[in-house]
């Protein structure tokens, strides 16, 4: 320690000698030998104080590295664990009661489908969408759930629920209040046309102010907007045909809500995951 | 014992960060929407503050000179990426509505500006006590100014604790929604610091008649 008192001091003692060098030798710069060689013995020195002032910071910064290294170590299974359980609880409270088919789990880069087995035997659809918002990724869940009305197969929101976002706080995490998300539930999606014909056209849960499903947050249309827009590319992600039988839809990009790739290319990806016929069951 | 009262009491009131420093305006404007998000902002950056407070005081003299800033840096940055990590883990509710604003705690003045101006000129303990002042007197008023913006900008008191308030009874007053925006943040901050000013004011006014009338006698 008392070394290390002392270093700042012949630091400055020899800084001190160096700057009236360097000024007398521009003075008298082409004058002698003896001026030059002065002139090297400074430069070699200014390279050790220079690396000597890297490897205290590389030093500072390793020594940091490891803390946090540690730090990781040991936060890392809390936090992935946590990242399951949002994840679990937030599909439950979509789905109450309800079990998560893990092996019917269908997955794209963009959009994780989840599979549940509800109380009454029933299947429920939760699917995992990010549309952006505000301040970066909405990550949230939409519960969709297909049943049979007046004749026709219709696709129902059940529930929706953020499991993260990092939107403004006070504004755009009231997203995730009670008043606003509930207005989803019970919100539906024709599969078919009153003439029988399949609807292909994407879904429009209409969001704003006055004859819309759902009214905006007041101070946060850009997190409510996207919110909308996930709600509608999770009801889109689920295709039903005219028998009622349900396909996941790879081709919906779950980030922004754009349909990315042809259809063709999606069945494949499709049954990839779903590979025998029997996994592409009918509603109940 | 008083040093460390006197001390601390600099950093809540004579030297209070927001109200006396103006450091940490962005943070202070952005968390102080509700009081939840106001303490875990506050107590996060004290927590922060102390422990650079603290490692920098220790290497005052290891660290040179010409390099200060950037291991300030390092070392800061160090410690809040910890905190969020640790926040992540086991209190995911806080880290969840304060999102952005903790890696945001990097750049928060207030952490450089006590590393600079005091943990690098002071000892261990006195560097510490620093901190815990000035994370205090950030806690404080961000407290202040989330209390006034959440009941009148949202309707509510400590919303998310389990003794959560409702004062718009049952959704029959609509909360002013301008408080919780960023201009009811600068109008809140504008105010308390003038009502700091004042009571400072009316404080030095007395100090003086008192010595004044003190002289007079003697």
């Amino acid at each position: 320690m008392s070394n290390m008192k002392k270093e700042p001091e012949k630091q400055r003692s020899s800084k001190g000698r160096r700057l009236s060098k360097e000024k007398h030798s521009s003075e008298n710069r082409s004058l002698s030998k003896e001026n030059r060689s002065t002139e090297n013995r400074d430069l070699s020195k200014d390279r050790r104080a220079i690396i000597k002032l890297a490897v205290t910071l590389f030093l500072i910064t390793s020594i940091t590295a490891v803390m946090l290294a540690g730090v990781n170590a040991l936060t890392k299974e809390p936090i992935a664990n946590l990242k399951i359980e949002t994840r679990n609880k937030a599909l439950l409270a979509v789905m109450p009661n309800s079990t998560v088919l893990e092996d019917k789990t269908f997955t794209t880069e963009t959009l994780t489908i989840f599979t549940l087995e509800r109380p009454n035997g029933s299947y429920g659809y939760c699917v995992e969408v990010a549309p952006y918002g505000f301040g970066g990724p909405i990550n949230m869940i939409v519960g969709i759930e297909v049943v049979m009305n007046e004749g026709r197969y219709e696709k129902r929101v059940v529930g929706v629920a953020i499991t993260s976002m990092q939107e403004t706080a006070g504004l755009g995490t009231k997203a995730n209040d009670e008043s606003f998300l509930s207005q989803y539930n019970g919100l539906f999606y024709p599969v078919q046309n009153e003439d029988g014909t399949l609807n292909i056209s994407p879904s429009a849960i209409t969001i704003g102010r006055g004859d819309v499903d759902v009214d905006a947050i007041t101070g946060a249309t850009v997190t409510s907007l996207a919110v909308n827009r996930g709600v509608n590319t999770a009801l889109d992600a689920i295709t039903v045909n005219a028998e009622g039988q349900v396909t996941f839809d790879g081709s919906v990009d779950g980030t922004s809500g754009a349909t990315t790739s042809n259809s063709e290319d999606n069945s494949t990806s499709m049954y990839l995951s779903f590979s025998s016929m029997d996994d592409i069951w009918e509603v109940a | 014992m008083k040093g460390i009262l006197k001390q601390l009491r600099e950093g809540i009131w004579e030297q209070n960060p927001i109200m006396v420093l103006l450091l940490g305006m962005c943070a202070t404007l952005a968390t102080s929407t509700s009081v939840v998000n106001g303490l875990g902002m506050g107590i996060s950056t004290t927590v922060v503050l102390i422990c650079s407070n603290v490692v920098i005081s220790l290497l005052r003299k290891v660290i040179p000179n010409q390099i200060r800033i950037a291991s300030y840096v390092v070392i800061i940055a160090g410690f809040v990426s910890a905190v969020d990590m640790l926040l992540q883990a086991y209190l995911p509710d806080i880290s969840n509505s304060l999102g952005i604003f903790i890696p945001l705690i990097v750049v928060n003045c207030i952490i450089l500006a006590r590393a600079e101006a005091y943990a690098s000129q002071n000892g261990v303990l006195k560097s510490a006590i620093d901190g815990l002042g000035m994370g205090l007197g950030f806690t404080f008023t961000l407290l202040l100014m989330s209390i006034i913006r959440e009941i009148l900008g949202n309707g509510t008191l400590f919303s998310g604790l389990p003794f959560e308030l409702d004062l718009t009874f049952g959704g029959k007053i609509q909360p002013a929604m301008l408080m919780i925006m960023p201009v009811g943040g600068f109008l809140t901050l504008g105010f308390i610091i003038a009502g700091k000013q004042k009571i400072t004011m009316i404080q030095n006014n007395r100090k003086r008649k008192i010595s004044k009338s003190e002289g007079g006698q003697s």
